[in-house]
């Protein structure tokens, strides 16, 4: 019997053609990565080793900066606004991730089926993804207004309207509902797209065993989209974390900070406040955070692959 | 072949690299690229905030008029928000691409410090050292570098509605408790529905924002001030800063005779004294302008801010005196144009085409009172200069001093922290920053 190959391309290569061969080949593989790297490397990789040197001293964007050790760090982890900044940036993964991801699931669940009108839907749920988010903020900024539409509503069935962005209690609602109707869509299109992967085979047999819909779901659809599932969960926790356009444009981090997150609170530190040296500082150890939640996440929904 | 091929990738490489690089590293337009000379003229900039919503428009018979005398330069004039002014002013001068020309207000000694503005003592004149106070002139230096030239003085003055005022028979109120009862008086529910729409005062600032202007005045005029002598705390964590405070915060918490912060957003605040529902309010004279643009049909007057407790006269009647001045950028490289704009603008017959508009005074008193002889709402801007109060020119001010101030503001008015323990608890925030 023939014995199974499993030299890997490279070995192939290098026994047919020679040493030098592999060389030249991989020189080509280099070569064509070499611009993304070099990209990589000033626009992510050096900014990120200058903002770590840039957390060891004190200073503005204008002036001159002085090397001051572990100080700024220190200001930081001693300082309890931080925290509750990043508190809110917990609050709002808590309440729009689970949200966020029903409401993504189940419309992917229904795009899933194509029909005559699935264009047309799939166009529709695919438009907030499209506004930029200065006009989504000002649309919602419109909608929850005192007088706006949303209050409307709620005087006629009988309801106090609150002036949503102007009160600590709701202004972080609002806030959320705005990440939700943005960043929803995104996951919609994964959803689609990992529901639509899954071969008919899994449900045919489910029909077989006599699985009702919700048994379906259970134990075919979900355990099959695992991947896409922690895919979507991870991305909208570092989204979440990541917090600050919709804060900016809605409610500027108030009212009495109550919407801050810890992103705005790097750029009000650098940009606003001249202390370059704390919002460096500041994102040094929230990257750790981010790493720390991402790692968690993924360790704790390790699983076998599915197919 | 081979050699070909490895060839082939590297040129590839080499031009998606250069691809990828070919949109970093450009000039800014707006800034000091050198001698930008276009054909026979130099290109200079010139940034502002904006003191209007048509800003640009009203500077436009200005940059005509600078145009005809001078065609040799080329003026690029750039409206810069205030909300973002600090991160696009300072991302502008780190970078090395600031304006040739910029209005700053009390904020440049941030950009003096590190060396970012031109002394301009060599380009002074005797004429147009004489033509501004000491004091004016003193304004615009720090540490010894000579950073502006005086252009505008702004004062704050209480506005009015003159129909409300006389419907009421309401007198125009000379000292705070005049200014409470009046207020009281004039607010009332209009309609009857159980819910108050006609408010005797407004705390904000007419963008709707709060702004510590409008309660500042109020520390100055009851004894207070920003800050202690020696510049390393407040000035007003003591009896006579939280009585002004107090009062001011009051007219919201306690008597209710201004909206509160939530009662509207930010726009319909804006509209509230233009649609006829607010009765009095104090801001700098520049709202003047606003007040004819949005509502031209509004009769409106203004007073000077009522006296409080303050036993100096004309501290009595503090009020915000924000002076702006015009600077050069060290980094200019066309700075002998740069003054000329500078030398063109700060001639009474040219600011003032700019400065009428804009209901603002110029950094001159007598330029001033000539500018608007009677005028009903300036010359009662004009008789507050010597009540303005003087904001601090420590670099931290604006930047780290400023936001906890109107944080503590805020936390008052909204009724998380009583009077006492807001203003303690900023001047502890305070201390720290200051010892820096």
């Amino acid at each position: 019997m023939k014995e199974k190959n499993t030299d890997t391309v490279s070995t192939i290569v290098t026994k047919k053609y020679g040493t030098k061969a592999r060389q030249r080949e991989m020189l080509s593989g280099y070569l064509f990565i070499l611009p993304f790297m070099l990209f990589l490397i000033t626009f992510s990789l050096l900014p990120i080793i200058m903002t770590f040197i840039q957390s060891f001293q004190t200073g503005g964007t204008v002036g001159p900066r002085t090397f001051v050790g572990l100080q700024n760090y220190v200001k930081i982890l001693t300082d309890r606004q931080y925290y509750d900044y990043l508190l809110n940036n917990f609050l709002y993964i808590i309440m729009s991730l689970p949200v966020g991801q029903f409401i993504a699931f189940g419309l992917a669940l229904y795009l899933k089926k194509t029909s005559k009108l699935s264009p047309f839907f799939e166009t529709v749920y695919f438009m907030p993804l499209l506004i930029s988010m200065v006009a989504a903020s000002m649309i919602m900024s419109y909608m929850f207004s005192v007088n706006g539409p949303i209050n409307y509503l709620l005087e006629i069935i009988g309801i106090d309207a609150p002036n949503w962005l102007n009160k600590t209690e709701t202004a972080r609602i609002v806030i959320v509902i705005l990440e939700i109707w943005k960043g929803c869509t995104f996951y919609i299109y994964i959803y689609v797209a990992a529901l639509r992967g899954i071969p008919n085979d899994f449900y045919e047999v489910g029909l077989i065993e006599g699985a009702n819909p919700w048994q379906m779901l259970r134990k075919v659809t979900l355990p099959l989209m695992r991947n896409s599932i922690l895919l979507c969960i991870v991305m909208s926790t570092i989204w979440q974390l990541q917090l600050f356009d919709s804060v900016f444009t809605t409610t500027n981090g108030g009212p009495l900070n109550s919407t801050k997150t810890v992103v705005f609170a790097i750029y009000e530190l650098t940009f606003k406040n001249n202390l370059t040296g704390l919002g460096a500082a500041l994102s040094m150890l929230f990257l750790l955070v981010i790493l720390l939640i991402t790692a968690l996440q993924l360790r704790l929904n390790k699983g076998d692959i599915e197919y | 072949m081979k050699a070909m091929k490895t060839l082939v990738s590297i040129l590839l490489a080499g031009a998606l690299t250069a691809s990828v690089f070919s949109g970093c590293g450009k000039e800014g337009e707006g800034g000091t690229s050198g001698d930008a000379k276009s054909g026979e003229t130099t290109k200079i900039t010139f940034w502002k905030a904006p003191h209007a919503s048509n800003e640009a428009e009203l500077w436009q018979p200005v940059f005509d008029k600078f145009a005809e005398e001078h065609p040799e330069i080329e003026l690029e004039f750039l409206v810069t928000p205030w909300e973002s002014w600090n991160e696009k002013y300072s991302a502008a001068f780190a970078g090395g691409t600031p304006p040739d020309v910029s209005y700053m207000t009390e904020g440049f000694p941030n950009f003096v410090a590190a060396g970012q503005l031109e002394d301009l003592t060599p380009y002074i004149t005797d004429e147009l050292k004489d033509k501004y106070t000491d004091a004016l002139w003193s304004s615009g230096e720090y540490d010894g570098v000579m950073a502006r030239v005086p252009f505008l003085n702004l004062t704050s003055i209480v506005f009015y509605n003159k129909a409300l005022l006389e419907a009421d028979g309401v007198e125009i109120p000379q000292t705070w408790d005049e200014l409470l009862a009046a207020a009281q008086t004039l607010t009332k529910d209009t309609d009857g529905d159980g819910k108050t729409d006609q408010w005797g005062y407004f705390l904000n600032h007419f963008t709707g924002e709060i702004s510590i202007h409008q309660t500042a005045p109020y520390i100055y005029q009851s004894g207070g001030t920003f800050l202690n002598e020696d510049e390393t705390a407040l000035g007003f964590n003591n009896e006579e800063g939280i009585r002004g405070l107090r009062f001011v915060t009051d007219l919201m918490v306690k008597y209710k005779v201004a909206p509160a912060l939530d009662d509207y957003s930010a726009e319909e605040a804006q509209q509230l004294f233009y649609n006829g529902k607010v009765a009095m309010f104090a801001d700098q004279c520049q709202a003047g302008s606003a007040i004819k643009t949005n509502a031209p049909d509004l009769d409106f007057g203004a007073f000077q801010m009522p006296a409080g407790p303050n036993p100096d006269e004309a501290m009595s009647r503090a009020n915000y005196g924000g002076n702006g001045g015009l600077s050069i950028a060290s980094a200019s490289k066309v700075k002998d144009q740069a003054w000329t704009l500078i030398e063109f603008l700060t001639l009474e017959e040219n600011g003032a085409i700019y400065l009428k508009a804009n209901n603002m005074l110029d950094a001159s008193a007598e330029v001033s009172k000539e500018m608007w002889g009677d005028d009903e709402i300036m010359s009662v801007a004009a008789d507050a200069v010597p009540s303005a109060y003087p904001v601090p020119t420590d670099p931290r001010w604006f930047s780290q001093v400023d936001p906890v101030i109107k944080l503590m503001i805020e936390e008052i008015l909204r009724g998380t922290k009583d009077v006492e323990t807001a203003v303690a608890d900023a001047d502890a925030q305070v201390k720290e920053i200051l010892a820096q």
